[in-house]
């Protein structure tokens, strides 16, 4: 078991985690036992090469699937027990994505785009509005609140995404290469925002290949073939973490 | 998620393929315009005959004398001999029918005659009828002003009269006809009545013309009779009109009558269509004229149910496109939060706003088609709220029905596949 940092409460406990695939040749493995966990307030990274299970683990932690065997609970809620309902209702209060390709909707608002997530929360649109508007202000997005998402350029659009998954105050915020799609500068402009957020005390998880975004967290989870390979731990942020127990 | 927000989203959805969205409501269009004009066409065809049967009277059965003397058939036809020798229906035996039967509330009795009408020498355009006491009641008309006849005025043969509304409007404009004279084949005659118009009928097919039974003037039976002939003994009628106890019991009435009349008139050997009387009941007349109105209504029917399958298929096909066009949002939409149900609800609310909007141009669509048929026809139409809405509801039901599976199919994406979707 990892040594993890414990500065806070367990918010992320996998255990043995294990997920297949289907595919035309029988199943395929991408995770085949991982355990980890992540507490309140940290900044973790997960690095792997392309096919290494690292998105998969990223979608199962996002509680978009259900692990195949294996224990993760979030929040000490076990995921794998949950029906669909609960486990949109889990993912809407406490997660919040950031993807590589922003994924805002196209034909709706900035303003719109932000509060989806109240949405289906149940927040009635009257009270959706002025929390989304706060955090577009403060991720200096204040004078665009009515425009379409073509408008705006990648930087700003990683923003709105960032306010979406902010609007909500999940628990954990899992970003997807969030900078993949980003310029080496508006990609630190963005890292810069991550560990801005971080400082505040949110716990944040990202998915990156790039080992340079990976060093503004405070621990890497290196994935090959479906397993942790070692984990690493950076002097970074409000504290450091420990190495490979 | 509430609904308002959901039918914002569903709104907006549709905001993006306008043209697509109103191309795919045109067999909901087509479908709920063909509801429209069934009921416009059948509830128009309803009201002329409420307004009909409260001319001939809903539990009526009429016996109707036909006059083959004035036919000049053969005397030598055995067969027709018969009716060449009767006298025609008779108040005694119409009476003698009411009397042994339990089976009628009360009956009246209407002899025609041929007499001119005079007002100030001036000619009345209406037919004078004899009639008996009872007859308002029979038919349920009711009084303007005035009165009707009274016993008296029927034992006596007091020559009073009393005229319907249209009579009356014509030949007495400016003051009450109540109290006046109109001149009936010489003789005067008091107006003591006038009886409430009926409400005309614009149907071209109808069992009664209204607009003649509005145009007469009724005179007591006695006064009738004894003006045709001196003989008392002479009391041929041209109907006699039997009311029902009830509606239940009209079949076993008519029957009856008939029965009556062919053993009184012998005619038992005779068809129907050679006796000297007619048993005629105002329900099933107007059942026939239902039919030719029966059989367009099943036309329009099938169209509409055609229509509505039809546009039914297009909205599938048109949610469809749009489920696959839009996978990134719908995994958008899973990754912050939306239930397998929220999806569902989008988009069937999507083709449930289509089917409204096109269940509301139907119906004006429906109207239009509607003065179509009545311009056509002259069928007489009518609109009713209730019809209006039963059109919504049918497209509505389209919706459901063909909004389900793509829904579903929405619902049923998952939400990374989803997302990963270009």
């Amino acid at each position: 078991m990892s040594g993890a940092s414990k500065n806070g409460a367990c918010v992320i406990k996998a255990e043995k985690l294990v997920k297949t695939y289907p595919h035309e040749a029988g199943e395929v493995m991408a995770l085949r036992g991982v355990d980890f966990e992540i507490h309140e307030g940290e900044f973790v990274s997960i690095m792997g090469q392309s096919g290494s299970g690292k998105s998969t683990l990223l979608h199962v932690i996002g509680c978009l699937h259900k692990p195949t065997s294996g224990t993760y609970l979030l929040d000490g809620v076990d995921v794998g027990t949950l029906n669909d309902v609960e486990l949109s209702r889990l993912r809407n209060a406490k997660i919040g994505f950031v993807f590589q390709k922003f994924n805002l909707l196209s034909h709706e608002s900035i303003l719109d785009n932000v509060a989806l997530p109240l949405v289906y929360a149940g927040v009635p649109h009257r009270e959706r509005v002025e929390p989304a508007r706060r955090i577009l202000e403060r991720l200096g997005l204040g004078d665009r609140l009515r425009h379409a998402p073509s408008e705006l350029s990648g930087g700003q659009s990683q923003r709105v995404a960032i306010a979406r998954a902010l609007v909500s105050e999940p628990s954990v915020i899992l970003a997807d290469e969030p900078t993949g799609n980003l310029d080496s500068r508006t990609g630190e402009e963005i890292m810069g925002l991550f560990t801005e957020l971080h400082r505040e005390g949110r716990t944040i998880v990202q998915v990156t290949h790039d080992r340079e975004k990976a060093l503004f967290s405070q621990r890497i989870l290196h994935i090959k073939d479906g397993l942790i390979d070692r984990e690493e731990t950076l002097k970074n942020g409000r504290e450091a973490g420990h190495g490979v127990g | 998620m509430e609904w308002v927000s959901a039918l914002r989203v569903g709104l907006n959805g549709l905001a993006v393929h306008k043209i697509r969205a109103a191309l795919s409501m045109l067999g909901i269009i087509f479908g709920v315009a063909s509801v429209v004009a069934v009921i416009a066409v059948s509830e128009g065809a309803k009201s002329e005959m409420l307004k009909q049967l409260a001319a001939l009277g809903a539990n009526n059965i009429i016996v109707r004398g036909i006059d083959w003397r004035s036919t000049g058939a053969e005397m030598r036809d055995k067969k027709k001999r018969a009716r060449l020798l009767s006298a025609g229906l008779t108040l005694r035996e119409a009476q003698a029918i009411f009397d042994e039967t339990g089976l009628f509330r009360d009956f009246a009795a209407l002899t025609r005659t041929s007499a001119t009408v005079r007002r100030d020498e001036k000619p009345v355009q209406a037919q004078v009828f004899g009639t008996t006491p009872d007859f308002i009641r029979v038919m349920d008309f009711k009084l303007r002003e005035g009165r009707w006849f009274q016993p008296q005025d029927n034992e006596q043969g007091r020559r009073v009269c009393v005229v319907e509304e249209t009579v009356a409007l014509e030949s007495f404009p400016l003051t009450s006809p109540v109290g006046q004279t109109l001149i009936v084949d010489h003789e005067p005659y008091t107006v003591v009545g006038v009886l409430r118009g009926k409400e005309e009928t614009e149907e071209k097919y109808t069992v009664v013309d209204i607009a003649q039974l509005n145009r007469r003037i009724y005179i007591p039976m006695t006064a009738a009779l004894y003006r045709t002939t001196r003989e008392p003994l002479a009391d041929e009628i041209s109907e006699a009109i039997f009311r029902c106890r009830d509606a239940a019991v009209i079949p076993v009435a008519a029957a009856l009558l008939n029965r009556f009349y062919e053993t009184a008139h012998n005619m038992s050997k005779i068809r129907d269509e050679d006796r000297d009387y007619q048993v005629l009941v105002a329900k099933e007349l107007l059942g026939k004229i239902e039919e030719a109105q029966k059989i367009f209504n099943i036309v329009m029917l099938c169209s509409a149910g055609i229509s509505l399958i039809v546009g039914g298929i297009g909205i599938m096909n048109i949610m469809l496109a749009n489920v696959s066009e839009r996978r990134r949002e719908v995994g958008i939409r899973r990754a912050v939060g939306a239930t397998q149900g929220d999806i569902l609800r989008q988009f069937l609310l999507e083709s449930l706003i289509i089917c409204m909007f096109g269940g509301v141009m139907g119906c004006v669509l429906g109207v239009v088609f509607t003065y179509g048929v009545h311009q056509m026809t002259g069928w007489q139409t009518a609109m009713p709220l209730w019809g209006m809405l039963a059109a919504v509801t049918v497209s509505l039901m389209d919706g459901v029905a063909f909004g389900t599976y793509p829904a579903w199919k929405a619902a049923q994406l998952d939400p990374i596949e989803a997302l990963q979707y270009e």
